[in-house]
């Protein structure tokens, strides 16, 4: 388990335990955060869409043509947005900052 | 304590329970499916899970741990036989359950074609886990394999099929693939792909029987053509489970018929995902929407009219289907009397389709272009009004055609 510190859409910051290995999308859906994950991590919803701390960024893996498009057209989209789903968690990601990201409606 | 039963345990039937803890229900909550497995995930079923790349418990729709922490009933294996509503109990094999709201979320099961040979040994239908269980192994390099619809489901098992080297042949009714589902530009791109991937398309065509002593050897077609199968899949569509509201006099059309928060004639009982029918503004119709999206939405509606919190927002309706290495994206219903627009080349692989009607975009359909999708989306949510030379000129994002004037 990797821990990650996550700042709910309530502005709370908690800490939760993800899977080695799984996508990062996994821990946050069942962790109550308000992650629907419709398309269940296929990169076509971007309801996993969260906002990481900045010197985090260089840590995770580049993004695919189809994350950088669906980033590209949300309107909370930020520097710092990522997809959950298109993260792996891996032990290097221990003690990350994130937060997760308003709804698109 | 208040009970909130929940008859089904697929994406809907589990968004209401989870919503109905959000939204501050503090009774009790008890679902019942009538699969052995907890909530999962259908879509994978006809693209990852059966190509053997998606491990069954990846199917998940949330930790098993979720419905604990969020003191969730599961009770499964275990089909509701009966709805006494004068009573308010339902019934099921080992007992009956008091509730004081009811959900059926009882999805639907695959649609039969109804023709001699269909219950030879070698036809199949995919619907849950244990039919992608049961399907997988058949799918052998050179096993010769007929696609019985050329649906999403159809299409998405013929190109996994491939991959395992199978010999496909996709026979649908229509005259195009996707009918029901996606304008003709789709349909021909679709077409075009998987006859290039080596998959035999017949469309116009309706399957009269299978054939075979105890096991399946051909699929006949009405032009009398036999088809060598040693596998079929019958991909014709869904039929609703109804029949538990029907028995207990619950007005039924295609779908049990459910209002904006989801509640049918009886106002204990609610029904939501693939089962509802539910008026939709934007058709001028009553109509069921099978998707994922779809059902968590009604899902939330449904919990929030229950625990007596405010409604959720309207959504578009959305749609995806993943076959070979082409992601396919569908926003909103369209109608029959759109204007549609193609956008861009689909012989670049990457294009999208748009739905016109009275200046505003009615419907999206991206095929590689999740950005277009993800535009068009929020344009026909926002019900903005654009202009059409704008959508018609590819070279320009289609978030700029909407109207700022």
């Amino acid at each position: 388990m990797v821990k990650i510190l996550v700042d709910d859409r309530q502005g709370e910051t908690r800490q939760i335990e993800a899977p080695e290995g799984e996508q990062l999308m996994h821990a946050l859906r069942d962790n109550n955060l308000d992650v629907e994950a419709v398309c269940g991590g296929c990169c076509s919803c971007a309801t996993c869409h969260i906002y990481v701390e900045s010197s985090w960024l260089t840590a995770l893996p580049p993004q695919s043509e189809g994350e950088v498009a669906l980033l590209e057209e949300l309107v909370h989209a930020r520097d710092n947005s990522r997809l959950a789903c298109e993260i792996k968690v891996e032990a290097q990601l221990e003690g990350m900052h994130l937060r997760v990201a308003p709804p698109e409606g | 304590m208040q009970t909130v039963a929940i008859i089904g345990a697929g994406q809907a039937a589990a968004q209401v329970a989870l919503s109905l803890r959000k939204y501050g229900f503090g009774g009790r909550v008890v679902m019942f499916g009538d699969e052995p497995w907890s909530p999962y995930q259908r879509p994978p079923l006809s693209k990852a899970y059966l190509s053997g790349a998606l491990p069954v418990q990846s199917l998940a729709l949330k930790a098993d741990a979720c419905f604990e922490e969020a003191g969730v009933e599961l009770v499964l294996d275990t089909p509701v036989r009966r709805i006494d509503r004068a009573g308010r109990r339902i019934e099921t094999g080992r007992g009956a359950e008091h509730y004081d709201a009811l959900v059926l979320a009882t999805g639907g099961r695959a649609r039969k074609l109804g023709v001699s040979g269909e219950s030879l040994e070698g036809v199949f239908t995919l619907r849950g886990i244990a039919d992608a269980d049961n399907l997988r192994p058949r799918l052998k390099p050179g096993a010769h394999v007929v696609i019985c619809g050329g649906g999403y489901i159809g299409l998405e098992v013929a190109a996994v099929a491939v991959g395992q080297g199978c010999e496909v042949t996709v026979v649908e009714l229509a005259d195009r693939v996707l009918s029901r589902v996606a304008p003709p530009p789709i349909s021909k791109f679709y077409e075009h792909e998987h006859r290039a991937n080596g998959v035999t398309m017949i469309t116009g065509r309706r399957i009269v029987a299978f054939r075979g002593g105890d096991v399946l050897e051909a699929v006949e077609t009405d032009s009398g053509a036999l088809i060598d199968a040693d596998v079929a899949l019958v991909a014709a569509g869904l039929i609703p489970n109804v029949e538990l509201a029907e028995a207990a006099g619950l007005p039924c059309s295609n779908g049990i018929v459910v209002d904006a928060a989801g509640r049918t004639d009886d106002a204990a009982i609610y029904a939501a995902g693939d089962v509802a029918s539910q008026f939709r503004a934007e058709l001028g119709r009553s109509t069921r929407v099978e998707s994922v999206q779809n059902a968590i939405w009604q899902g939330k509606a449904v919990a929030a009219s229950i625990a007596g919190a405010p409604a959720p927002s309207p959504e578009v309706a959305w749609f995806w289907s993943d076959q070979y290495d082409i992601k396919l994206q569908i926003a909103g219903l369209g109608g029959p009397e759109d204007h549609v627009q193609l956008r861009g080349d689909p012989a670049e692989r990457r294009f999208s389709v748009v739905h016109l009607h009275h200046g505003r975009i009615t419907s999206v359909s991206a095929v590689n272009h999740p950005g277009e999708f993800m535009s068009g989306k929020r344009l026909i949510g926002t019900g903005a009004r654009v202009q059409p030379d704008l959508v018609a000129n590819a070279s320009i994002p289609l978030k700029q055609s909407a109207d700022t004037a």
